[in-house]
């Protein structure tokens, strides 16, 4: 099941969140790089994923049974003035494996973890993907 | 962010003073992190909310909200590290490792990188 595929529950999860007790909104206040995030994506679509530059095969393989998958990568590019230093986002295909990992887990699960990709767990400063 | 593009309803949480709730209304911060009873509204969701929670530094392990059998369904991206074993263990979460870093995705973000000149400083 893809990610896709909830947004059938939206009306509902939206209804439960009206109930919640009300939080600080970011509508007046400060928070503009979130503010600024949300308004660039929310409900646009995918097109993030599909503004692909490169698509460069990888040179490793993983074995799924008898069948070997090629693995690649693509270079997703930000809505403009999204981040001021970040432009691109390499995405990996293991970031779509993870994605359809979670959805299956979520239905009957309430945790999932992601680990083991460098990188994960620390300051995006201090990322591996930074240049240096 | 694939969240965020499809208008899913989605908390996110990088440090432990508050997290935050994207959703139709807007941005909002959430900070009752450790008061669950606060949220029975979205326990009772049989499709959950979804909370992705970036372990870090600031954050080195989930806000009892978001930890054992919290009424959100919680994604967490964090370390291998040894540190998160009481997590995984307490929680009995659904594990995904990802690959190290190929040497073709090394060399693409370095190609990006030197393409952009200096104020694109960054790649995620």
């Amino acid at each position: 099941m893809p990610l896709d595929d909830l947004t059938v529950h939206v009306d509902e999860q939206e209804k439960a969140i009206r109930e919640l007790p009300k939080g600080t909104s970011f509508e007046d206040g400060p928070y503009t790089t979130w503010k600024r995030i949300r308004a660039s994506l929310w409900g646009a679509g995918l097109h993030i994923s599909e503004r692909t530059q490169h698509v460069v095969e990888r040179d490793n393989t993983i074995p799924v049974g008898a069948v070997t998958l090629p693995k690649e990568h693509t270079v997703a590019t930000f809505p403009e003035g999204l981040f001021s230093k970040i432009s691109n986002i390499l995405v990996r295909s293991e970031y779509f494996e993870a994605e359809r990992e979670a959805v299956l887990s979520s239905e009957s699960l309430n945790m999932f973890v992601v680990s083991g990709q460098p990188g994960v767990g620390l300051f995006l400063s201090f990322s591996t993907a930074r240049r240096i | 962010m694939r969240r965020l593009a499809l208008g899913l309803p989605t908390v996110y949480q990088s440090t432990s003073e508050y997290a935050l709730l994207f959703n139709g209304s807007g941005v909002t911060k959430l900070e009752r992190l450790g008061d669950r009873m606060s949220y029975l509204a979205v326990e009772k969701l049989k499709n959950r909310i979804w909370a992705l929670i970036d372990l870090n530094p600031a954050l080195p392990k989930p806000s009892p909200l978001f930890a054992y059998q919290s009424p959100f369904f919680v994604v967490n991206a964090m370390s291998p590290h040894s540190e998160h074993s009481d997590l995984v263990t307490t929680a009995s979460p659904r594990m995904f490792y990802m690959t190290p870093w190929s040497i073709s995705e090394v060399l693409q973000a370095y190609v990006d990188l030197t393409s952009r000149g200096p104020q694109h400083s960054h790649f995620l």
